[in-house]
């Protein structure tokens, strides 16, 4: 079964990058530019994990990992957020709230890989 | 005897008288026949015829008259003899001395008394002189007296002389010589009469005594009535004594109630007592002193050795007869006084009561002259402390005047204070003070100088003196009185607490004028939180004009959140202060962002006085720093989003994600790679630094196990000190050394040191250690590499500093994680140094405060 992975990420060659690494390995990737539009994907698809970008226009990062830590039917899938290092202590914050792990960029995709495979295989 | 003779003489007489009488009869009646006979007959007849019987009738009363003359004679011849004897009886037994001398001088006829004055029989001194029997002087006088009365022919009476007896013992006579006359009226011899009057004029000496002890006791009671001064008063006494010569010698010692000698007088020995005062002064009492002082009652000594056998008195008043007596009123005894008398001088008891009552007179001078002295010594003392108080009430009274500088106190007080000295025309003053002099104008060092130290805070800050110009006229108690000394000091200690006073008043105008013109608004609130002061600042700032407006009014109500002030005064309640951001309200409603301090202040007992509010108005210092959040998170996104795509993208082809490359291909996609790679880590740097310096990083305050966070660091950077061929070497001591912090920061601060070591350098070791040191956590990180000299040494910790060293240049690098060690460190509370050697090597230490006592390693 393919493993379905939302990607929230408002930068289009990021989001390519990352699209491209893990699409390569196998999984399926949805790629949302805003918040708003990743949480309705997620509702929709309900992925097997989300990589969360925190700085979004229209909804940032945190209020759409609040809004999933709200819903029953989604609260316990996995997040993995994306951040600039300045945001690091943030993050920190967001993973107490919830979040599975974080990257910060610049990162190295490979990197980024080996995170979402070790999270997808825990959860299997 | 004498009245049998006198009986004779008057039979005698009688007997005479009859026969006289008779015979005066017959004639008249004879008489009267012949006066009848002529005047009737014949004269003749009338003659003659009766003639015979008329012879007869005649001669019977002759013969009669005749024996009885005859009678009457040899009767008188009888009581004549009779008489002789009883007056040689007479003047035999007379106890007068009488004697006879004719004019040679030569006894003729002595009486008994007189032969007995010269223990010689009468009869044997007829014919002697007085040398025979009386010493050559008093011999040659009374032969010179004698022939006097012999030539002037007139009589010495009463003469007084002193005459010596067979004893040797000498007389007081009253002497009288009358010349002896013939009957031709010629001067044959003298006679004397001695009477001893030797008693007499004993008792005439007595009174003469008497009277010179009543003068004395009358100059003495006159004494005691004008002289109050004891010394004079005491030798006064004993010098009428003697004047009045009454006494040979007088002396007074006083004692106190201890029975010490305190002092004494004496008249007649002079000098001569001076070695039994020296005893006395020195504590020792003389018998006669002690025996006097242990009987209430006059002791009569006629001998003085029965007291003191040592006493030097022995000498001079041997024979003489003393008393001594107690000088006392009512309890109190003052003493004793003693008496010698002079020589052959017996004491009676007249005289010992008058002497008595003379010493109850100079006990009660005594007790008078105390009672005065204590009056005039009150009164001296009262006066003086008036004066004293009128001194430092004048100094108290300067400091009423309204801003009055420390100095004109000073001149005031150098010039206050001569007035309050005993001898003010001769006394003046100066204070010296911080090296400032004041003095009086006519002040002048001299050697009567009195000084007390003027102490402010526990240390000396000044000195105050006091000279009498000259020596003052009664000096019997050192140069000062004790009253000047004691206020030299009251007035020193008042200076010092002046001078402590002054200088809080400039201190806190000073905090004053600093309060009301600071740029931070300041407000004072009593504890209800009612405003009790702002200053001007605060009124500028919250835009009103005057302090009326605000003042007694809350604190709470200039602020837009009502609550968050109530939690500040909540807090302030509890003893806390409160430090924070408030939005404030002004008097038009418009709001700014302050930063506000608030605290309790408390007087030096630690009770709570007020509330003391502090407010800085950090509008602008809020958009910098918002400006400065806005741009960090724009330089963290906006050239991390460039590098991001450009590192991974350029990772993505180096991992073979996208088809083969070549090898050239490769090896310069690496260096895009690397470059990347440090442009971020420049990036991450310096905005790191940014956040840490502005304080704008939240430094966790967690428990921290340090050897835990070196052990971890040392493990991740194994890999690259071997790829080097370096040895990376531990010695952690303390598997637990607990500091309060953030570990994400102190974990940067160990890699960054670690980074540095292993990459400056080349070969040799890099050793790390961890230690306790007393209460600190010790983290030493020490390398074998590049070093640096002294001058690189003084700049380590500035930004971007890095060495000039060509093997440094080599590496990467961006010369600020020295500097983020540094700031991160000291916002732990720690401490970082570096010790480095050019070539040899580098030593980087950090030390955190413990938590707690951490376990060593066994």
């Amino acid at each position: 079964m393919v493993e379905k992975i939302v990607l929230a990420e408002d930068e289009p060659q990021i989001a390519r990058l990352i699209e491209f690494k893990l699409k390569k390995e196998g999984y399926q990737v949805t790629w949302k530019e805003n918040g708003e539009e990743a949480l309705k994907a997620i509702k929709a698809d309900k992925p097997d994990l989300i990589l969360l970008d925190i700085m979004m226009p229209v909804m940032d990062g945190y209020e759409v990992l609040r809004r999933l830590r709200e819903d029953e039917n989604l609260k316990s899938i996995p997040v993995v957020m994306l951040t600039a290092r300045a945001q690091e202590r943030d993050v920190v914050k967001g993973i107490d709230v919830g979040a599975e792990d974080y990257i910060t960029k610049p990162f190295h995709p490979a990197e980024l890989l080996a995170r979402v495979k070790r999270i997808l295989g825990k959860s299997r | 005897m004498k009245n049998k003779s006198t009986n004779h003489t008057s039979i005698t007489r009688k007997v005479m008288l009859i026969g006289i009488g008779l015979g005066a009869l017959w004639w008249i009646g004879e008489a009267m026949v012949m006066v009848w006979v002529f005047h009737e007959g014949n004269l003749f007849q009338q003659i003659f015829l009766p003639s015979l019987h008329e012879i007869w009738m005649r001669s019977l009363p002759i013969g009669f008259f005749i024996m009885t003359t005859v009678y009457i004679v040899k009767r008188v011849k009888e009581a004549l003899v009779q008489e002789r004897k009883l007056l040689e009886t007479l003047i035999d037994n007379i106890p007068d001395l009488i004697y006879f001398k004719d004019d040679k001088n030569r006894f003729i006829s002595v009486n008994k008394a007189r032969a007995k004055f010269s223990g010689a029989i009468a009869k044997n001194m007829i014919g002697k002189t007085d040398f025979d029997f009386f010493p050559q002087e008093q011999a040659k006088e009374a032969f010179a007296d004698d022939s006097r009365v012999m030539e002037s022919n007139r009589a010495l009476l009463g003469k007084v002389e002193k005459i010596t007896d067979a004893d040797g013992t000498e007389h007081w006579v009253s002497v009288s010589k009358i010349p002896r006359h013939n009957d031709q009226g010629r001067v044959i011899g003298t006679m004397g009469i001695s009477r001893d009057i030797t008693e007499h004029k004993k008792g005439e000496k007595k009174i003469a005594r008497l009277n010179a002890v009543l003068r004395a006791i009358r100059n003495v009671n006159q004494l005691i009535n004008k002289e109050k001064d004891p010394n004079r008063l005491l030798q006064g006494i004993c010098d009428n004594f003697i004047e009045t010569k009454g006494y040979y010698y007088v002396w007074i010692a006083l004692v106190d109630e201890s029975g010490i000698f305190v002092t004494s007088a004496q008249a007649g020995l002079g000098e001569r007592l001076s070695s039994m005062l020296d005893r006395l002064k020195s504590g020792q009492i003389v018998n006669c002193v002690r025996e006097a002082l242990a009987k209430s009652h006059i002791v009569i000594t006629d001998n003085i050795r029965d007291i003191c056998a040592e006493c030097f008195l022995l000498s001079e008043c041997k024979g003489r007869d003393s008393m001594t007596i107690l000088l006392r009123h009512g309890d109190k005894v003052y003493g004793i006084v003693a008496a010698f008398v002079p020589m052959g001088v017996t004491m009676d008891e007249e005289e010992q009561l008058l002497f008595q009552e003379v010493a109850q007179d100079i006990g009660f001078a005594l007790w008078n002259i105390e009672v005065e002295e204590a009056l005039q010594k009150k009164t001296h003392d009262l006066s003086e402390r008036v004066k004293e108080l009128n001194c430092l009430y004048g100094i108290s009274n300067l400091l009423e005047k309204e801003d009055i500088s420390l100095e004109e106190i000073l001149e005031g007080t150098v010039n206050l204070i001569p007035s309050s000295w005993q001898y003010p025309e001769i006394t003046c003053s100066r204070v010296i003070l911080d090296g400032q002099t004041f003095q009086t104008k006519n002040f002048q060092e001299t050697t009567w100088k009195q000084t007390s130290e003027i102490v402010v805070h526990g240390d000396k800050a000044g000195i105050i003196e006091v000279f009498y110009l000259k020596e003052r006229p009664k000096s019997d108690e050192g140069p000062f009185f004790k009253e000047e000394r004691s206020l030299i000091r009251a007035i020193a200690k008042l200076l010092g607490e002046i001078i402590v006073r002054k200088k809080l008043e400039v201190e806190l105008r000073i905090k004053e004028e600093a309060i009301a013109s600071s740029i931070n608004a300041i407000v004072l609130a009593n504890l209800e939180g009612n405003l009790t002061y702002v200053n001007l600042s605060f009124l500028d700032m919250w835009g009103y004009v005057n302090d009326r407006e605000v003042l007694g009014k809350s604190v709470t109500e200039f602020w837009e959140n009502r609550e968050k002030i109530l939690e500040v005064l909540k807090a302030l309640a509890r003893g806390k202060n409160w430090m924070g951001e408030l939005v404030a309200r002004r008097k038009n409603g418009s709001t700014f962002d302050v930063q506000f301090l608030a605290n309790i202040v408390e007087n030096k007992a630690g009770k709570a006085i007020c509330i003391m509010v502090s407010a800085v108005d950090i509008t602008e210092r809020k958009k910098i720093e918002q400006m400065k959040d806005d741009f960090v998170s724009l330089a963290s996104h906006e050239l991390r989003t460039p590098l991001t795509s450009v590192g991974g993208y350029v990772k993505l082809i180096l991992d073979g994600d996208v088809g083969e490359i070549s090898k050239e291909q490769r090896e310069f996609l690496e260096i895009v790679s690397q470059n990347t790679q440090r442009l971020e880590t420049l990036i991450n740097e310096v905005l790191d630094i940014e956040k840490i310096e502005s304080g704008r990083v939240e430094i966790r305050q967690e428990k921290v196990n340090l050897s835990g966070i070196v052990g971890d660091c040392i493990n991740t950077f194994k890999v690259m000190a071997e790829g080097k061929g370096l040895k990376l070497e531990k010695e952690i001591t303390a598997v637990q050394m607990d500091v309060l912090g953030d570990s994400d920061r102190l974990s940067q601060v160990f890699s960054n040191l670690l980074s540095n070591a292993i990459k400056y350098t080349k070969e040799g070791r890099v050793k790390v250690t961890a230690e306790i040191k007393g209460r600190f956590a010790s983290v030493t990180v020490e390398d074998t590499g590049v070093g640096m000299s002294q001058d690189e040494l003084g700049s380590v910790f500035t930004r971007f500093f890095r060495s000039e060293d060509s093997y440094v240049r080599k590496t990467t690098g961006t010369g600020l994680g020295l500097s983020i060690a540094k700031a991160t460190i000291e916002k732990h509370n720690g401490d970082i140094r570096v010790e480095s050697k050019l070539g040899v090597g580098t030593k980087v230490e950090v030390i955190l405060p413990l938590l707690k006592e951490a376990k060593k390693v066994d």
